[in-house]
């Protein structure tokens, strides 16, 4: 299952969507949901054995380097690459 | 037939996205698509007995009970949100089924695609 999270942090629903994965799961990070990147606070909601990416560019754009994340960057192929392979969509 | 379940968030009154996720889910019967419809967080108070958003000028949510009715479509609300927003009095016309956090997960997976609107 793919968990599209695009709010930024703390916001409920986002948190109670990630609550929703599972190990196997992947949670992508695009527009300011890249937020939850900080402090690794995505790492909070997302269990063990979950694969957490976000998005590069809305990454980068929001004023922040590759190098201050320890989670995948992903580019938008890679992204449709995601959505492909999976079934299933939390969006 | 694929499974679909449209969640609401926001509440009924300020936002239009309650009455969008059932004109949604009804939209879907035209189509090889099963839908479902969940209320969770501020949503919840749209099947309260005495929401009225046309109090405000705005759609009311009490429209969508004949097609809910016609349909039979699947109306789920959490009971920690109507608990947290203090909904007692439920308009039994909703026919919604209310559900523990612990049951959303299971009918969240149960899905093929779920869009919060």
């Amino acid at each position: 299952m793919v968990i599209i999270v695009k709010y930024g942090l703390y916001h409920e629903i986002e948190k109670r969507k990630m609550e929703f994965a599972e190990p196997g799961d992947t949670i992508v990070l695009i527009q300011n949901g890249v937020f939850w990147l900080l402090n690794n606070e995505v790492r909070k909601f997302a269990p063990e054995g979950v694969n957490v990416c976000a998005l590069k560019d809305d990454f980068l754009a929001r004023g922040y380097k590759e190098s201050d994340t320890s989670e995948k960057l992903i580019s938008y192929d890679e992204f449709i690459e995601i959505l492909e392979k999976d079934r299933k969509t939390i969006g | 037939m694929k499974k679909v379940l449209f969640v609401a968030y926001q509440a009924p009154v300020g936002a239009i996205w309650v009455n969008e996720t059932f004109r949604t889910a009804f939209g879907m019967y035209g189509e090889d698509i099963e839908p479902a419809v969940l209320l969770m967080d501020e949503a919840v108070t749209a099947i309260a007995e005495r929401n009225a958003p046309e109090r405000v000028g705005l759609l009311p949510v009490k429209i969508v009970k004949k097609y809910i009715e016609k349909y039979g479509t699947p109306v789920y609300a959490v009971k920690e949100d109507l608990e947290k927003f203090h909904v007692k009095d439920i308009d039994a016309g909703c026919k919604a089924q209310i559900i523990s956090e612990a049951d959303v997960k299971k009918i969240v997976r149960d899905c093929d695609f779920v869009i919060f609107m």
